[in-house]
This record gives structure tokens, sequence and C-alpha cells, in this order.
């Protein structure tokens, strides 16, 4: 097995970084910490080809295999978070938010939708959660009625991200009784759409543009129905499968950036004597985190990995969103520590990383989901497969 | 859920909850949610008689853990302000006023090591001039007087009372995380000039003379994080048994229910320990081991309890104005200040390293419940 980057993803994390310094930091910079979307990162995104990369080329992109590239997923996703994390979010939302489109969208759907997905023209949101629907999302209440030549869709999402900010919604609705994930399918809702309405912006523990979405009597094409009625559930797993192990390398980022910093802090600061490094208690500290990402980083590029290699990862990435959010979170809660009283103030880096680690153990499956999803697995023995040979090649 | 308390005891917790239920509440969202705290409200908690019942010489600290408990567990802002005037009046000693004091002793490159304080006073004529920056003054726009700690000529470490009043002083506001309503100030004091009665107390660079001092101040910093472990923990179980997922309360699930009974256990837990501290103080025994360890374990235990309500709370736990998101935020600096959980470790491992199994009398050390 090679542990290290091939020639083309090593070229990737230099464009990145290169990105990062010219463009995407100042841009970060300059708009602070707001609640809403900053088109001007869209923009620079769209332009260094960022939403490209994982498209076909059919449709706009720059992917020449067929299949989206997890790994490639991954590096993005950490390095931005590492380095830039609104460029991080306001990348990865509207990839999630559009790749329900790319798995089952019709041939015009792609062309239009992923056309203005990676020029930056349109950003995409993924609503499927609703007030009584959170962990359980089967048991989501929104309704899609046919009625002529137009669905009807009524009901409430909420904690969706880019609410307000997206031009497409791709909403997850119940079109018939069939019992559990049966009855759900899949819609494209255009913003402008009357009937759509975001009746609440959110505020988190980190700045997020994040609403609530009301729909009443909201009438859209039959045609923007996405895919086969009655698999809208299937297409939201099977973006989130392939996003999961991606919110790990997010939080590998950004527990690689509170070492970083919380290392360098350490070096400089000085207390009964010499810099605080000459103490047990924060070396071990600094250990433990350096451990624990290198393990997290692993375990995600590993469940990415095989992705890429066209297994199914419903363990891996469940292992590496489980762990790398706890390591993240440990990390973050460390490197504050460090910082003593400092980390504690606005514009410390710590006190924003403390704030920003937390949301991902609860969002796209929870830490409890995670824990129910590979137990089950082990149990049940699904998980106990011959596919580690495929690995191993 | 606390140390069994005698009648009178009891009786001062009920005051207080009379306090909170018919003056605190009312405020807690301008303290917690707006960050406001304002002279009225500390004139009114005076009139209540809970200043007095935490400062005052009369009451026991048994009741004072007690009040504090309470206090922390409608506002925890509201609450930490005492952390400041345990300490100072303890400092003042037979000096204390009534009025407010509020702490200047840490700097920019001074926090746990104070010895490398920069803050100066010179003896000039009849009065001393002070000169240097404090950093991470809590209260500073409350307070009628700072607590300065500075250097003296003889190579002594000094601390001076000073009025808010007084020529030169500037401050500036350092915005934090959490604890809303405990707002945070450089304060530069420029060739501040103070009659020579300003001089409190001097002490050695061991600081040995600000233990018992601190060990008050940990005593308050526990009583601070218990409550929010308590607010945390009766927050999680209105949740877990009013959010149905998968067809049940998520209560029902082991997931959340083991959560319930961790932050159930470690409060009884660090109960005990900050009873027990706070039992020695009465006792006037040596307390400040026994601090540490309430401090260090209840801030540790508020950790667990306020990252498991949030979870519990699914993403509604994390809206920026959730009470248990506030509760997230403001537990973090309980395991700052009143230094941190690091010097707590050391304090306690180098009385235990010292002493137990040494002497024998002190073998049965932590039991002495
Ligand atoms: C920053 C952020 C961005 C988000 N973006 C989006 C988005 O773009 N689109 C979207 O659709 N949603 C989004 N969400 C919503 C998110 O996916 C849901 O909040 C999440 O699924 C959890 O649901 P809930 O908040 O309702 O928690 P609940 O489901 O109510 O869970 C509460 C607690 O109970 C636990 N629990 C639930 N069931 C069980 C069980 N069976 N056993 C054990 N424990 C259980 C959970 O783990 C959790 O700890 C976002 C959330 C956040 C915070
Ligand atoms: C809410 C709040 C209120 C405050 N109120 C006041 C106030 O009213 N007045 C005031 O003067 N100050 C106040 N402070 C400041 C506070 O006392 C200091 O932040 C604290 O003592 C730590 O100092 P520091 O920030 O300089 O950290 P440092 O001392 O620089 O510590 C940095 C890190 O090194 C660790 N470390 C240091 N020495 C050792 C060692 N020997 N062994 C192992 N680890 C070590 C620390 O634990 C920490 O993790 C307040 C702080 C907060 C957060």
């Amino acid at each position: 097995m090679d542990y290290r980057f091939n020639e083309r993803e090593q070229a990737l994390i230099k464009k990145i970084k290169e990105v990062c310094e010219k463009q995407l930091i100042p841009i970060q910079e300059e708009f602070g910490e707001q609640d809403v979307l900053s088109f001007d990162m869209v923009r620079a995104l769209a332009e260094n080809d960022f939403y490209r990369r994982h498209i076909p080329v059919a449709y706009g992109g720059l992917n020449e295999a067929d299949q989206a590239n997890a790994t490639e997923l991954c590096i993005i996703r950490e390095e931005l978070a590492r380095q830039c994390p609104l460029a991080e979010s306001t990348y990865s939302v509207t990839c999630l938010g559009s790749f329900p489109i790319l798995l089952a969208g019709t041939e015009e759907q792609k062309k239009h939708y992923l056309g203005k997905m990676t020029s930056g023209e349109e950003v995409f949101a993924f609503a499927l959660t609703e007030p009584n629907a959170g962990s359980d999302a089967v048991s989501l209440q929104t309704t899609a009625k046919l009625d002529g030549n137009e669905w009807v869709i009524n009901g409430k999402k909420i904690f969706i991200s880019n609410a307000g900010d997206a031009g497409v919604y791709v909403v997850f609705a119940r079109t018939s009784d069939a019992p559990g994930s049966k009855g759900i399918s899949t819609f494209i809702v255009e913003d402008d759409n009357i009937g759509l309405e975001v009746t609440q912006r959110l505020k988190m523990i980190a700045p997020h543009p994040i609403g609530e979405v009301t729909f009443t009597n909201c009438r859209i094409p039959k045609e923007n129905l996405l895919g086969e009625e009655g698999r809208g559930f299937k297409y939201a797993m099977q973006s989130l499968d392939m996003f999961r192990s991606s919110v790990g390398a997010q939080q590998v980022g950004f527990a690689e950036a509170a070492l970083e910093h919380a290392a360098e802090y350490a070096r400089k600061r000085h207390a009964f004597g010499g810099p605080i490094t000459q103490f047990q208690a924060i070396q071990f500290k600094l250990a433990d985190m350096y451990t624990e990402i290198q393990a997290a980083k692993n375990l995600v590029y590993y469940a990415a990995h095989r992705k890429d290699l066209g297994n199914r990862v419903t363990k891996e990435a469940a292992i590496a969103k489980l762990y790398a959010t706890q390591v993240a979170q440990r990390v973050a809660y460390e490197g504050q520590q460090i910082f003593g009283g400092y980390g504690m103030i606005k514009g410390n880096p710590l006190e924003l990383l403390y704030r920003e680690v937390r949301p991902a153990a609860i969002y796209e499956g929870s830490t409890e989901i995670q824990h129910m999803v590979i137990g089950r697995g082990m149990i049940n023995g699904s998980f106990i497969d011959d596919s580690v040979e495929k690995v191993l090649l | 859920m606390s140390y069994e308390l005698n009648e009178h005891q009891i009786a001062q917790r009920q005051q207080t909850k009379k306090y909170i239920s018919e003056h605190l509440v009312n405020s807690v969202d301008r303290m917690e949610t707006e960050g406001v705290i304002t002279a009225d409200d500390i004139n009114a908690v005076k009139e209540s008689g809970i200043w007095e019942m935490v400062l005052g010489n009369e009451t026991e600290w048994i009741s004072k853990v007690t009040v504090l408990i309470e206090l922390a567990k409608t506002s925890p802002s509201f609450a930490s302000l005492f952390t400041d005037l345990i300490f100072t009046k303890s400092i003042l000693a037979n000096k204390y006023d009534g009025q407010f004091y509020s702490a200047a002793f840490v700097e920019e490159e001074a926090g746990s090591d104070l010895s490398v304080i920069q803050t100066e006073a010179r003896k000039i004529k009849n009065n001393w001039v002070l000169t240097g920056e404090k950093w991470f003054v809590a209260n500073a726009e409350l307070a009628d007087h700072y607590m300065v700690l500075a250097k003296t000529p003889d190579n002594t470490f000094s601390i001076f009372r000073v009025s808010n009043e007084a020529e030169g002083i500037i401050t500036q506001e350092q915005k934090k995380m959490g604890l809303e309503g405990l707002k945070l100030s450089k304060v530069m004091f420029n060739q501040v000039s103070i009659p020579s009665s300003s001089l409190i107390l001097s002490v050695d660079r061991s600081f040995e003379g600000l233990n018992y001092a601190n060990g008050l101040a940990k005593l308050s910093i526990s009583s601070l994080a218990i409550g929010i472990a308590e607010a945390a923990l009766e927050e999680s179980l209105v949740r877990a048994r009013a959010r149905e997922q998968f067809g049940n309360p998520i209560g029902d699930f082991q997931a959340i229910q083991f959560k319930i009974a961790d932050i159930t256990v470690g409060i009884n837990a660090a109960n005990t320990l900050l009873y027990l501290a706070a039992q020695k103080l009465d006792r006037n025994e040596e307390f400040e081991t026994e601090a540490a360890m309430a401090k260090v374990f209840s801030t540790e235990i508020a950790s667990k309890a306020v990252n498991h309500a949030v979870q519990i709370h699914g993403s509604h736990g994390l809206l920026n104005d959730s009470t248990v998101s506030q509760l997230y935020r403001s537990q973090r600096l309980t395991e700052i200040f009143g230094q941190t959980s690091e010097m707590q470790r050391i304090t306690i491992a180098k009385y235990v390293i010292d002493h137990i199994g040494v002497n024998e009398k002190e073998v049965n050390y932590g039991l002495s419940l």
C-alpha cells in the first residue's frame, strides 16, 4: 500500500496553497465572521477550478474518469480547512448540494446545473433535515404532489446550509405513502420559485450561512424531479457516503491548523524561566495532538482510497468521520489550553477553531449515528468482508 | 444534589432561590446573550442579602459555595463576578470596605508565572507611582477600585489599591468567548500616582502569600463550574424527554442515557470535592490542595457535561443563543482563570509527593470527610 500522494495529488496540494495565499485568505480576512455566503469566495473558487475538479468533462468539469474522486475531495477539504475555513465551507456545501444532480440528473439537468455550478454562477443547497427529522431523516414530512404538469411542495426544512444564498435547492420530499424511505423523492427547486421562502436565518456557534426554508404550495415543473420517483433517499445516502470521509478530512484540516498554531505559540511563550515546551504537560499534549492527527488522517485517506478503488465504504467512512471529529475536538481543546487566557480572546485562531470543530460531530450523521452504523455492521457480519485484498493490490 | 446541609444552610439556599426567581431570572438573557451587567444588578444583589452572604464574614463556606452554585446555574456570568470579589476581599482582609474591586495581576507576558511582571511601583515622596499594563482584568467597568500587583524597589511584589478614577488609567475591552457578562480588559497604568496608604500587601517571589486568596477563588470557580454542569444536565433532561427520533424519545437510547449518567456522576463527585474543601476551610484547616482538586475536577466535569449537552440537543444545541451553546462556551473559561488546570495539577502533585506517606499522620489524606 502506497501512503504517498501521487504526483497529481501533490500538485493539487501545492496549487491549493498558492491560491489560498494569493486569493482566498485575503478574501476571508476581509470578510471576517459572517453568517452569509461570500460571493467573492464563490467566484475565486470557481475561477481557480475548484468546483470543476470532480465534474466530468462533458458537463464543464475537469474529471476525465467517470467517477468522482474521493481522495481529491478530501485533499481539497483538508487543505482549505487548514488554511482558509471560509473557502472550505463555500466549497463543500455547494459540492454536496449539487452532488445528487451528478448522481441522478438527466443529461439536460447535468449540463444546465453542473455548468452553472462549475462556473460559480449558482450556489447549491442540500435540503434534507426537518424540525422533526434530524438523525431520523427517513421520517421527513415535506410532501410533493403531482398536479398536472407541476409538483406542489409543502413543508419545512431546517439547518440548511446556504439557505438564503443558494440559487438551487435540492429538496427531499415525500411523494407517496410508501413506508420508510421508499416514498421519498428528490427535486430541484430554484430560489425564485414562488412558495419557497427562507423563513429564518440561523446563527450557529461558528460562522456559517444556514437557515430554515419553508415551502408553501411551491410549484415546480414536472421535469424537476431528480432521478426516479421513490429513490430520493438513496440519492441522499449515496451523496452523504461520498462526502462522509471528506467531513473527516475537513476535521483533520482544522486539527492541523490548531496544532500548528499551538506548537508555534508554545515555542515562543515563556513561563518559569523558559518556553512552556520545557514542561511535560505541554510536550505530551503536543505529542498526543500530533499522534491523533496522524491516525485520523490515515483513516480518512484509507476510506477515500478504498472508495476510489470502487469499494463500498460505509464502514471505513463512518470510522473516519467518527474518529476525525473526536480528534479535532480534542486537539482544538488542548490547543486552546496551551494558549491560556489568550486562547479565549476574539481574534485568537484557537478561539474560533474551538467553536468551528464542534458542529461536525452532529451533522451528516452524528457521532452516535456513526457508532450505530459501525456497531451494527460489525455485529451482523456485513463489515467482515474480503475486500481488504483489493486495497492491498 | 449536595452535601447534607443543616437547616440554616438550607434556609440560605432558599433565600438565594428566592432572589433568583424574583430578580436574576429576569436578567439572564441580558447578561448571558447581550453581555450586559450593570451597577443596578450589583445593587439588587446587595439588597437581596446575597452579596453579604457570599462576601460577609458571618457565612460559612459551605453556604457560600451553595449560593454560588445556585447563581451559576441561572447565570454563569453573574456568578463569575464573585470570583474576583472573593479573591480581592480576602487580600484586603480588614481593609475591605464593601466596594467592588477588580484584580489586575496578569500581564501580556506574565500569567501563570507572575514573577516576571513588568508593572512597577516607585515611591515618590509620599506617593506610589504605578506604571505598567495589565491584561484580562475582569469587571473593569463595574469596579470602584483596581487591585494591582506591581514590582516594588526592594525586589518584592506588592498589591496596591487604585481608584478607577485615578488619573492615567486607560482601559480597553478584550472581547472573548463565553461568560458574556464578564468583561475582560486591558488596563494601562501610566504614571498613576496613589497615596502611600494604598499599599495593601507585600509578598515574595514564591507568591505563597496569595495561596489563601487563590484557594478561595478556586472554590468560587469550582462552584461556577458545578452550576454550569447542573444547568447543562437540566437542559439535557428536558431535551432527552421531549425530543423524539426513530419513534422514541431520544432519552430511551443508551447513547443518551449514558451521557446523562456520566454527567450526574460527575456533578456528585465534584460536589463532594468542593464541599470537602469548603468544610476544611470552615474548620480553619489547610484547604488549598482540596481547593485545587475541586477546581480541576469540577471544571473538567463541566467540560464533559456541556459537551454532552450540546450533543444531546443536536443542531439546536449549536444555535448561538441557545442556553447549551452559551454554557458550552462559558465553561471553557473555567479551566483557565483562577489558574489553569495544569497549575492545579502542579499544586496537587507537589503536596501529595511531599507529604503523603512521608508523614504518617497524613496517610489518610483525602478521606477526611
Ligand atoms: C453547521 C450545520 C450545517 C448543516 N447543514 C445541513 C444541510 O446543508 N442540509 C441538511 O439537510 N441538514 C443540515 N444540517 C442538519 C444536520 O444534518 C442535523 O442537525 C443532524 O442530522 C442531526 O439532527 P438533529 O439536529 O435533529 O438532532 P437529533 O436527531 O434530534 O439528535 C439529538 C441527539 O440524539 C442522538 N440520537 C438520535 N437518534 C439516536 C439513536 N437512535 N440512538 C442514539 N442516539 C440518537 C443524536 O446523535 C444527537 O446526539 C446541518 C447542521 C449543522 C450544525
Ligand atoms: C475569564 C477570565 C477571567 C480572568 N480574570 C482575571 C482577573 O480578574 N485578573 C487577572 O489578573 N487575570 C485574570 N485572568 C487571567 C488569568 O488569570 C490567566 O489567563 C491565567 O492565569 C493563565 O495565564 P496565561 O493566560 O498567561 O497563560 P500562561 O501562563 O502563558 O500559560 C500557557 C499554558 O502553559 C501552561 N503552563 C504554564 N506554566 C506551566 C507549568 N509550570 N507547567 C505546565 N504547564 C504550564 C498553562 O497551563 C497554559 O496551558 C482571567 C482570565 C480569564 C480567562
